[in-house]
């Protein structure tokens, strides 16, 4: 490759337009297939107007709202990894390994055990566990260099145990007809999508992608650390500041609605940092929509493998992601 | 502008502290603007951090540090980083960037909050690559470098900050000769031909000696000498701060001296 790189804009521009292709494809088919009948035809029917039918309700009326959720939720996860992978400077942090989503699994669980409701309610409950987490996780790390990874994935480790330990408890004691939502929900459960719901979700998360996005390149700089961005001048503190909140407050609003979906935010990262590069301005709205194509389509396979019902999305995307953290886990002590 | 300021930098009183240790006492010098400065002094003596509290990296504890004629608290962030670029021993390692990329981070403090760089700004990323003689090294990746490489990387970084004052931490301790011999022309040339101000911390006694237009020799934190090289590098002041015997001459090159360490078999059993 010679000097001359690309222009940055038209790099983030034709990435945007291919992964938001990738993206209307995989919505695409999600509306296309269910239990109900699957037709591709149908989709396209439904959307020129065709005569109405059974299908074109379940289409739009159940099958829409599921698919935004999903995409939703796979774009807050996979950004939200990049973040901590950025702020980190650890390929192998993510909100779910490091314990967040776990923290703000237990908020959440406090909150409908409390009987509140999913918004506000619950949303600010799991905020303020995941907020608690994270304090927790870098009270360990304090005075030690935090970015040495091994520190930091057994300290996400531990946390995480005390997280799915008090989840249990927290369960084992609500003797309540809703347990086996709260079990259900608690692997991945995108059931509960409704079009109230994914606004709701939607207004909480979507300002977070645009202010993440506005410091991507601050991510760059803090990349080669704290102390070279600052001299570049950034503002580390408040940036830094800035992300986490943003982050934890993005992810904990999905797990209060869709519960713990793990290592979409290890996977999508990655795959998109080995094509696109590091530069987090391109990263960031590959991450976006990327994430939501993998979730979609993580969705249609937990919607379609079971002969009857379905199953939590969070087992499809822990099954393609656990292995894959297994990998990289090998693949970055080699060097 | 840059004229108009005779002293880059002044410390008044300057006392740093970790954990109760001290670090640095009651240090005071001035670094005149468009001078080579090079800190010198044993290990512990205080070299990065008086260079890290020059670049606003650490908080002021006791005294002042003055850029450019202001206080260094009245800096933002950005301010001083189109001010100051700093280079640092190490830098550790990170995301696949190419050398491009990092290069092109340099013009950060210049450009909007995304940093989106027009034609002119991948120019003079284009020109600092150039000086700092990598630019055949402009598309690959940063940790495929070895360690020379990429501590010429982050010095073309610096330049293309367009700085008026740049700090350098050891900048050839990872090099070879003659990589090290670029660097020190690669300074003495942003000195005298864009009057660039360039404050580094060195080991190398007799690299000092041949460029620095004033010393700073530390010893525990304070000032030991300061000056010119000829009044700084005395065998006698020298071999009091390092411990060791020294022999110093005159280079055959100019009028600088030159340090030699002297084995322990010429010094006989005492």
């Amino acid at each position: 490759m010679t000097a001359a790189a690309p222009h940055l804009v038209r790099r983030i521009a034709v990435t945007t337009a291919v992964l938001a292709a990738a993206l209307f494809i995989a919505v695409y088919i999600g509306l296309a297939a269910g239990s109900a009948g699957s037709g591709f035809r149908a989709v396209f029917q439904s959307l020129t107007g065709g005569e109405p039918h059974l299908l074109h309700d379940i289409i739009w009326r159940l099958r829409l709202p599921r698919v935004l959720l999903a995409a939703l939720l796979g774009a807050t996860l996979s950004l939200g990894g990049m973040v901590f992978q950025a702020l980190l400077r650890n390929p192998l942090a993510e909100p779910y390994i490091l314990g967040i989503s776990g923290g703000s699994a237990i908020g959440a669980i406090v909150g409908i055990l409390l009987g509140l409701a999913r918004f506000p309610g619950v949303w600010l409950t799991a905020f303020a566990g995941s907020l608690a987490t994270l304090g927790v996780l870098f009270l360990m790390a304090a005075g030690r260099s935090f970015m040495r990874a091994n520190i930091l994935l057994l300290s996400g480790v531990m946390v995480n145990a005390f997280c799915a330990a008090v989840i249990m408890f927290l369960v084992s004691m609500a003797q309540d007809s809703r347990l086996h939502n709260i079990i259900f929900w608690l692997m991945g459960d995108l059931s509960a999508a409704t079009t109230g719901n994914v606004a709701a979700l939607a207004a909480t998360v979507l300002p977070c992608f645009v202010l993440i996005f506005a410091r991507s390149h601050s991510m760059n700089l803090l990349a080669l650390g704290s102390d070279m961005a600052r001299s570049m001048g950034v503002n580390v503190k408040t940036t830094t500041a800035l992300l986490l909140t943003a982050t934890s407050l993005m992810v904990s609003a999905t797990v209060s609605y869709c519960g713990l979906v793990g290592f979409v935010g290890l996977v999508i990262p990655h795959m998109l940092r080995l094509v696109l590069g590091p530069d987090h301005r391109v990263l960031a709205p590959a991450c976006i929509l990327g994430g939501a194509a993998f979730m979609v389509l993580c969705d249609v396979l937990a919607r379609t493998l079971p002969a009857h019902g379905e199953m939590p999305v969070g087992v499809i995307s822990a099954m393609i992601g656990a292995p894959l953290f297994i990998y990289l886990l090998r693949k970055s002590n080699r060097t | 502008m840059r004229d108009a300021v005779s002293i880059a930098i002044a410390v008044q009183n300057l006392g740093h502290a970790f954990d109760g240790l001290p670090v640095l006492a009651d240090l005071s010098l001035q670094v005149p603007s468009g001078r080579f400065f090079i800190i010198i002094g044993p290990n512990g003596s205080g070299k990065t951090t008086l260079l890290k509290l020059m670049v606003g990296l650490l908080p002021l504890q006791t005294g002042s540090v003055d850029i450019m004629e202001r206080p260094i608290g009245r800096y933002s962030a950005r301010q001083l980083a189109r001010t100051i670029a700093y280079v640092p021993q190490s830098v550790p390692p990170s995301f696949a960037f190419t050398v491009q990329q990092v290069v092109m981070m340099g013009r950060a403090p210049h450009l909007g909050l995304l940093g989106i760089e027009g034609a002119r700004d991948l120019e003079t990323g284009r020109q600092a690559m150039a000086m700092a003689g990598i630019s055949h090294l402009a598309g690959r990746r940063l940790d495929q470098l070895s360690g020379g490489e990429r501590q010429r990387v982050f010095i073309a970084r610096a330049i293309c900050q367009q700085p008026v004052i740049m700090l350098l931490d050891e900048p050839t301790a990872a090099l070879d000769l003659a990589h090290q011999v670029r660097v020190m022309d690669l300074m003495e040339r942003l000195k005298t031909e864009q009057n660039i101000t360039v404050v580094m911390v060195s080991h190398d006694l007799n690299l000092a000696a041949m460029y620095a237009d004033r010393i700073l020799l530390l010893d525990k934190g304070r000032t030991a000498g300061l000056g010119p090289p000829q009044t700084v590098l005395d065998y006698a002041i020298l071999e009091k701060v390092y411990g060791c015997p020294l022999l110093v001459d005159k280079s055959p090159l100019g009028d600088y001296p030159r340090v030699h360490l002297v084995p322990g078999r010429y010094l006989g059993d005492h």
